[in-house]
C-alpha cells in the first residue's frame, strides 16, 4: 500500500467523481454532467423503493401478516392496487376514492393544530405594556422597562400592519388603512431580507461543506 | 366479529382459507362500489372523505375520560398510523412506473440522450439489488478489494453506492445553487426601490452579524447599556425576533386560517379545480 | 480617465464572465481551510445560548425522561444539518440524556444512526440501553406518526430499526406515552415543527426544540416569542456556535469561518454590483439627454 492509496478508498474516490461532474455544470453544461445527473436520479428511485420494502412494508405489513398470522393484513393488498388504477379507464375512479380517504384522513389532523399549535400565537400576541419589576441592583432598570414597553408596543403595531396588508376581502379604500397596509408591506420586506440573508448562508454552507469533503476526506489538503 | 380477524398460525388451511376470504372481502366491496352507477361516483367518493376524516376530527373533539385522558377512539390511533403507512407505502410504484414509462419510451425510440435513460435504469437497479442485500445478506463477501487488499462485502458495495454515490450526488446538486446565488449577487441584485433597498439593507445586517467579520465591526461598542444595542449581532437579533417575528405570525395567521378553510373543503369534498372536476 | 472611459470600466464589469465569480467563491472557500491559522473567534447567537440552556435544563429536571430526536435531512442539507445533528448528540451523551432517533426520510434513517454510532464508544453509550432507533416512517404518515405518539410510543412505534420490539430495549422501560418523553429535537430543513407543535407540544407542553437550515430558521421564531419552541439552533453557525458552548471543534467552527469569508465576498459582490449599476445608468442619462 503506498503513501497515495488513500485517494483511491473507493467511496471516498466514487464522491469526489460524482461531486466533480456535479460541479462540472457550472463551467458549461456537459454530457458528463448529464450521466451523472441520471444516476443520481436511478439510485435515489432505488434506494427509495427498497427502503419502502425493509422499513415498511416488511416490518408493518409482510411480517405481521406472514410471521405473527394476522391475516387481515391481505385486505390492504386489493385497497393499495386502488392507486394503480389511475393507470386505466375503467378504473381510474377508484384511486380517486383512494387519495380522499387520505385527503380526508390528513385534513382533519389541522383541527388539533389549529387549537393546539395556532391559538397560542393568537393569545401570545397581546403583550403586556406594563413592564415587570425591575430585578434588583439592575444599573439599566429604566432603560430595560423603556425597551420592554416599546419593543412590545412595536410588536403588536407590526402584527396589525402585517395583517391589514393582507387583509384582501374588502376593498382598501380608507386612507388610513392604505398607509398601515404600505407600512406592513416595508416591514414585510425587511422580514424577507433576513430570511434572504439566512438563505445565503443555507446554500453556502452546502458548498463549504462539499469543498471541505474535496480537501479534507479525499485530497487530505486540510486537516 | 374480533375472533375472526384475529391471529392465527401461519401454516395450514385454515390461514390460507381465511387470506382467500380476506381478499375476496375487499373485492367484493370493490366490486359493488364499482357495479354502482356512475352518477353515484361522486357522492361515494365524498362519504369515503368524510369517513377517512372523521376519525381525527371524532379522537379529539369526543370527551376524554378525565382518569386516562383518552376516549375510545384514542387508542386506535396507532393501528391507524400503522394501516395509513402500510397502504401510502403502495403508491411508490407510480412513480417508478412513471419514470420507467418515460426513460423506456426514449430508450425504445433511441431518442436524443438514450445512454443516459440506460444509466438511469441500470443505477436504478443495481442500487434497490444492493439496498436489499444490505438489509438481510450484508456481510456476504462478494470479492477482494485489489487496492485495500481486503475482501469486500455487499455492505461494501452498498456504502460505495449510497454513500459514495447518492449522498454526494444528492449533497452537490444543492451546492451547485451557491454558485448561482453568487453570481445573482453580482448581477442581479439591484435596489431599485425603497422595498428592495429595505430588503437588501436587512439581508446585509443578518448577514455581517452571521460572520466574525461583521460582528469585529462594532466589537469596540460596549457590552451592556443603550450602546450595546448598536452592536451588529444585537441589530440582527432584534430585526429577526421584533421584526420578522412579527411580520412571519401575520404570515402564519394567513396560512393557517387558509389551511383550516381549505382541509375543511378537502374534508367535505367542497374543493374545485382541474382534478376535483374532473369527470369520474 | 473620461467619463465615457469609466462607463466602460463599469459596464465591462458588469458584463464580467459568471465564471470569474466562481472562481472567487471558491477561492473564498479554499484559502481559509488550508490556512487553519486562520480562525476567527465565535460569538454564539442568544438562540443558540438558549437551545443550550435549554437542553441543560432537560437534564437537570427530567433526566429519567427520553428524548425524542426526528430527522427530516437528507444528504442534500447535510452541510447543515450532519453537524447540528453531531452537535446535539454530543450533548445529549454528555449529559447522560437517553434518546431515540425517528427518521421521515430514506436517507436519514442511515445518516443519522450513523453519526450516534460514530459518537456513543466516546461517551460509554450502548444501544439499547441508552440509545435507540426508532427507524423511518414515511413522510405520508408524519402526522398519524407524531400524534399515534402522544399516547402510547411502543404501540405506534412497535419495532426499532434492527426489527426487534422496542418494549424489549432497557430505555424504553416506563416509557410510555408523551409524559415519558423530556424534549423533542426537530432537526429539519421542511416546516415539520408546525406539526409538532400542534399535535405533540400542544398535547403535552413538552419542551420542544428546532434545528433548521438557516433558510427555515426566520419562520420558527413566531413560535419562539410564544414560548412553544424553547430553542432555535440556526443552520452551521447554529452548530458552529454549539461546539463552541460544548468546547468541542468540528466542521462547525471550521465552516463558521469559511462563511466569514463568503460572506464578505458576497457583500462585496452585491456592493460593486450596485455602484456599477447606479454609475452606468447615470451615464446612461447624461448620454440620452
Amino acid at each position: 500500500m503506498n503513501q497515495f492509496s488513500y485517494l483511491f478508498n473507493p467511496i471516498t474516490l466514487f464522491g469526489a467523481v460524482c461531486t466533480l461532474a456535479i460541479f462540472s455544470l457550472i463551467f458549461k453544461e456537459n454530457r458528463i454532467y448529464r450521466v451523472f445527473e441520471h444516476m443520481f436520479i436511478g439510485l435515489a428511485v432505488g434506494y427509495d423503493v427498497a427502503t419502502t420494502w425493509t422499513q415498511v412494508l416488511k416490518p408493518q405489513w409482510w411480517d405481521p401478516m406472514v410471521v405473527d398470522g394476522q391475516w387481515a393484513w391481505i385486505m390492504t393488498v386489493p385497497v393499495g392496487l386502488m392507486f394503480y388504477g389511475i393507470y386505466t379507464k375503467k378504473f381510474a375512479w377508484m384511486s380517486r376514492l383512494l387519495y380522499g380517504i387520505f385527503f380526508g384522513l390528513t385534513a382533519t389532523t389541522i383541527f388539533q393544530d389549529f387549537c393546539q399549535g395556532f391559538m397560542p400565537q393568537v393569545v401570545k400576541s397581546y403583550k403586556p405594556l406594563v413592564p415587570p419589576p425591575a430585578v434588583p441592583n439592575d444599573p439599566w432598570a429604566s432603560l430595560h422597562a423603556f425597551s420592554f414597553v416599546v419593543n412590545n408596543l412595536l410588536f403588536m403595531i407590526i402584527l396589525t400592519c402585517v395583517l391589514i396588508y393582507f387583509f384582501f376581502a374588502f376593498e382598501q379604500k380608507s386612507k388610513f388603512v392604505q398607509i398601515t397596509a404600505k407600512t406592513g408591506r416595508l416591514i414585510l420586506m425587511g422580514a424577507f431580507g433576513a430570511i434572504f440573508g439566512s438563505t445565503i448562508m443555507t446554500r453556502m454552507a452546502l458548498l463549504i461543506d462539499r469543498v471541505y469533503f474535496l480537501l479534507h476526506d479525499w485530497l487530505r489538503w486540510v486537516h | 366479529m374480533h375472533s375472526f380477524f384475529a391471529a392465527i398460525p401461519h401454516h395450514g388451511p385454515e390461514y390460507f382459507g381465511k387470506l382467500i376470504i380476506g381478499l375476496l372481502i375487499v373485492l367484493a366491496i370493490l366490486g359493488l362500489l364499482h357495479a354502482a352507477p356512475k352518477q353515484s361516483r361522486r357522492a361515494i367518493i365524498a362519504v369515503f372523505t368524510f369517513l377517512g376524516g372523521l376519525f381525527y376530527f371524532l379522537e379529539f373533539f369526543l370527551p376524554v375520560d378525565p382518569k386516562t385522558n383518552k376516549n375510545f377512539l384514542t387508542g386506535q390511533q396507532e393501528f391507524v398510523a400503522q394501516l395509513s403507512a402500510v397502504i401510502g407505502a403502495y403508491a411508490i410504484g407510480l412513480g417508478v412506473v412513471s419514470l420507467g414509462q418515460y426513460h423506456a419510451k426514449i430508450i425504445s425510440r433511441k431518442r436524443e440522450g438514450w445512454g443516459n435513460s440506460v444509466v438511469l435504469v441500470i443505477a436504478a437497479l443495481i442500487m434497490f439489488t444492493f439496498s436489499i442485500l444490505n438489509e438481510y445478506h450484508a456481510k456476504t463477501v462478494l470479492f477482494t478489494d485489489p487496492f485495500q487488499h481486503h475482501t469486500q462485502d455487499i455492505h461494501g458495495v452498498f456504502l460505495v453506492l449510497f454513500e459514495g454515490g447518492l449522498a454526494k450526488l444528492d449533497a452537490a446538486t444543492f451546492a451547485l445553487i451557491a454558485f448561482f446565488i453568487a453570481s445573482a449577487s453580482y448581477r442581479a441584485f439591484r435596489i431599485r426601490s425603497v422595498e428592495s433597498s429595505l430588503l437588501m439593507i436587512a439581508a446585509l445586517i443578518v448577514m455581517l452579524a452571521s460572520t466574525t467579520i461583521g460582528t469585529a465591526l462594532t466589537n469596540w461598542l460596549p457590552t451592556e447599556g443603550p450602546q450595546a444595542n448598536f452592536r451588529i449581532e444585537h441589530i440582527s437579533e432584534w430585526l429577526l425576533t421584533r421584526l420578522n417575528s412579527p411580520a412571519q405570525r401575520g404570515i402564519v395567521f394567513g396560512l393557517e386560517v387558509g389551511a383550516l378553510a381549505t382541509s375543511l373543503r378537502l374534508w367535505l369534498s367542497l374543493e374545485r379545480g382541474a382534478y376535483f372536476d374532473a369527470e369520474v | 480617465m473620461t467619463t465615457s472611459e469609466k462607463g466602460s470600466v463599469w459596464a465591462r464589469m458588469q458584463r464580467v464572465d459568471r465564471r470569474v465569480i466562481y472562481v472567487l467563491l471558491l477561492l473564498s472557500i479554499i484559502i481559509p481551510m488550508l490556512l487553519p491559522q486562520v480562525e476567527f473567534p465565535i460569538l454564539p447567537s442568544q438562540q443558540s445560548k438558549d437551545f443550550y440552556t435549554g437542553i441543560e435544563n432537560v437534564a437537570e429536571k427530567t433526566p429519567a425522561k427520553i428524548v425524542i430526536v426526528d430527522g427530516f435531512w437528507a444528504s442534500g442539507t447535510r452541510g447543515e444539518q450532519q453537524w447540528q445533528t453531531q452537535a446535539i448528540f454530543t450533548h445529549l451523551m454528555k449529559r447522560h440524556l437517553k434518546f431515540a432517533m425517528l427518521s421521515f426520510d430514506t436517507q436519514n434513517k442511515t445518516l443519522m444512526p450513523a453519526i450516534a454510532d460514530k459518537l456513543a464508544p466516546q461517551f460509554g453509550y450502548e444501544y439499547g440501553r441508552d440509545y435507540i432507533n426508532f427507524g423511518y416512517r414515511p413522510n405520508s404518515v408524519f402526522q398519524q406518526t407524531v400524534k399515534g405518539m402522544v399516547n402510547d410510543i411502543p404501540g405506534t412505534i412497535k419495532k426499532d430499526a434492527r426489527a426487534q420490539p422496542i418494549a424489549s430495549y432497557p430505555i424504553m422501560n416506563g416509557i410510555k406515552d408523551s409524559k415519558d418523553v423530556g424534549a423533542v429535537i426537530d432537526i429539519t430543513p421542511v416546516s415539520s415543527v408546525g406539526v409538532w407543535i400542534g399535535l405533540f407540544q400542544g398535547a403535552s407542553q413538552t419542551p420542544l426544540f428546532y434545528a433548521p437550515t438557516a433558510v427555515m430558521a426566520p419562520e420558527g421564531y413566531p413560535y419562539l416569542d410564544s414560548g412553544q419552541i424553547s430553542g432555535i439552533l440556526t443552520g452551521v453557525k447554529g452548530a458552529g456556535d454549539y461546539e463552541q458552548l460544548l468546547k468541542t471543534k468540528s466542521f462547525g467552527t471550521q465552516a463558521t469561518s469559511a462563511l466569514s469569508f463568503v460572506y464578505a465576498l458576497i457583500i462585496l459582490l452585491v456592493i460593486v454590483g450596485n455602484i456599477g449599476y447606479f454609475i452606468e445608468r447615470s451615464n446612461t442619462r447624461k448620454v440620452n439627454a
